[in-house]
């Protein structure tokens, strides 16, 4: 399921913080949305996600307006994983076990279809060890891997990560870059995910948006990005590396 | 593996459900007078309806007995539906104003009709959920998350501590039965007095259970919740006014009984090990009937043939709890 933003612009008390945004998140794609702090990335993720419904313009979901959709469809179609997570005091599956909502009705409990679909997110995030113990005892980065396994659990075609690399040491963020990548081709997953780290970025995403001034600089796959001089010119660093061995930044000065 | 935990959870259930029924046929057997287990039992079939024993059991410890367990209940359940709903494990029915909203509706009964005993009950139900109206429309109105419910509750809180104390000022005969009142317990409870109570807290018990798997999600916080599909705000709405109701209720027949609905949501995680609202509602509920009965048990037996009201008892037991709670703050 593709996702196309056409030419949104949105704001926070008539300060303008997105102007003129369009463009397309292929289906089955990981696409990471780049800009510097204030770009506007994470307005442009609450607008999609339905959070904030004052912009204007289109946000496509699969062709059509997230803002026209009942929550319940929307549900059914997009994950969300914020930047800012709670600590529940809840065990690690009961907040698995929270994705599953969507499915469940008002007075239903949770089915062994979706008991399994929970066990399998876990699986799949590699949280096994600590299933049962309670989430405000987590460090930062298993935290972000329950939520993560969470958003995998509604089992929706689109998910919508903001920062999920954050607090994960070097060894988790690559496993966790390359279980995204591996799910984006093998199941037809589409990805959006706002990331800072440019080297992880160019190794392992399909295509690039960047965000400047609330417009769209760049819009491309990693290697188009390197070519046109994206990293000096929005973000003042040098790349040096490839694609198979890996990249680094070093501050262009 | 999680089958396993259900399972020992239904265990769990079945125990705290015998523990409470042996925690009743206490307080129906113990008192100012003690009963035999035949005496109860001939009491209770009604055998010989002339008897003293099935007069003290029908007329006295039955209904204080039924009022335990639904003043137990009540907060319990009201304990845990606020917890969850403004997400702070320190927060009680006096947060949203049952306290302030109840005493100053029964205080103002009181002043305006002394004799009328049915209208201060009814008055503090009114009270109580008004208060909690008022909590929620003025923090809807400033965006209805969780820290505006918390300010707001503070504010009209305060405003009706203030209108109560002005009340007592001018009315100083309202301020014996105003301390019975903010102290808590059953004593002198009557059947009639506990159908409409009983009623409504029934109904929040099963709206609760309806609720629980949505209710669960505000702990996730607004944005998180909605983007599964619940509506947050509202769900927080009706989940208030759900623990209003039945804190009202019982404190329209059990006055301000403190410390249940705070502590036994604790006691209840602590049991189950689990947040997971549809285990806390039904072993809260177990939990806090127990607590009220050996509460009202011990104040008839200690000084007997004196009463001490069950709320003297549960505030010894909730205070220190309390303290310990606050110290391990970070912990729980």
């Amino acid at each position: 399921m593709k996702v196309t933003f056409e030419h949104v612009a949105a704001g926070y008390r008539k300060k303008p913080v997105l102007r003129d945004v369009s463009f397309t998140v292929p289906e089955g794609s990981v696409t990471a949305l780049i800009g510097r702090n204030g770009a506007g990335k994470s307005t442009l993720l609450r607008c999609l996600t339905g959070e904030k419904t004052d912009y204007q313009g289109k946000i496509l979901l699969d062709g059509k307006e997230v803002r026209s959709m009942e929550l319940a469809e929307r549900t059914h179609m997009l994950a969300s994983l914020p930047q800012m997570l709670p600590r529940p005091h809840v065990t690690v599956w009961e907040l698995v076990s929270f994705g599953r909502t969507p499915y469940i009705p008002l007075t239903g409990t949770l089915s062994d279809k979706d008991q399994a679909a929970v066990d399998r997110a876990i699986s799949a995030v590699g949280i096994e060890a600590f299933r049962d113990s309670f989430v405000d005892t987590l460090s930062g980065g298993e935290l972000k891997k329950a939520f993560f396994a969470m958003t995998l659990a509604q089992d929706t075609p689109v998910v919508v990560l903001d920062e999920p690399t954050a607090h994960l040491d070097a060894y988790n963020r690559f496993s966790f870059l390359e279980l995204i990548t591996r799910m984006g081709k093998q199941l037809g997953k589409t990805f959006l995910v706002v990331m800072h780290e440019l080297p992880e970025i160019l190794r392992y995403a399909d295509r690039i948006a960047v965000l400047q001034d609330g417009q769209v600089a760049f819009e491309g796959t990693p290697e188009e990005c390197l070519e046109t001089g994206v990293p000096e010119s929005c973000f003042q660093l040098c790349i040096t590396g490839s694609r198979e061995h890996g990249y680094a930044a070093i501050p262009n000065k | 593996m999680n089958k396993n935990k259900n399972r020992s959870f239904w265990w769990l259930t079945v125990l705290l459900l015998v523990l409470t029924g042996a925690a009743a046929f206490l307080g129906l057997r113990y008192g100012s007078a003690k009963l035999s287990l035949s005496e109860v039992l001939a009491g209770l079939l009604r055998l010989d309806p002339q008897s003293v024993y099935t007069k003290i059991l029908w007329v006295v410890r039955l209904p204080h007995v039924a009022a335990c367990v639904l003043a137990g209940a009540g907060l319990a359940v009201s304990g845990v539906l606020l917890q969850n709903a403004v997400n702070n494990p320190l927060a009680g029915p006096n947060i949203i104003g049952v306290n302030a909203g109840a005493g100053f509706a029964m205080v103002l009964g009181l002043c305006i009709a002394p004799m009328a005993y049915g209208l201060q009950s009814v008055m503090a139900f009114a009270g109580a959920f008004a208060c909690t109206v008022l909590i929620v429309l003025t923090a809807n109105r400033a965006g209805g998350s969780k820290v505006t419910i918390v300010l707001a509750g503070v504010a009209v809180s305060a405003l009706l501590s203030a209108g109560i104390s002005l009340l007592k000022l001018l009315y100083p005969d309202v301020a014996i039965i105003y301390s019975y009142f903010s102290v808590g317990g059953v004593s002198g409870v009557t059947f009639q007095q506990l159908k409409l109570p009983a009623g409504i807290i029934l109904a929040v018990l099963a709206a609760s259970v309806v609720l629980a798997g949505r209710l669960n999600l505000l702990c996730l916080g607004d944005s998180m919740a909605q983007t599964l599909g619940v509506r947050a705000k509202l769900v927080r709405i009706v989940s208030l006014l759900l623990a209003s109701a039945s804190a009202g209720a019982v404190v329209s027949f059990a006055g301000l009984l403190g410390f249940v609905g705070l502590m036994i949501p604790h006691m209840a995680r602590k049991i189950t090990g689990s947040g997971d609202v549809r285990k806390l509602i039904p072993v809260s509920v177990l939990l806090g009937a127990m607590l009220v009965l050996l509460a009202d048990l011990l104040g008839r037996v200690l000084f007997a043939p004196s009463e001490i009201p069950a709320g003297i008892i549960t505030a010894l037991i909730g205070a220190p709890f309390f303290f310990v709670l606050l110290l391990r703050r970070n912990r729980l």
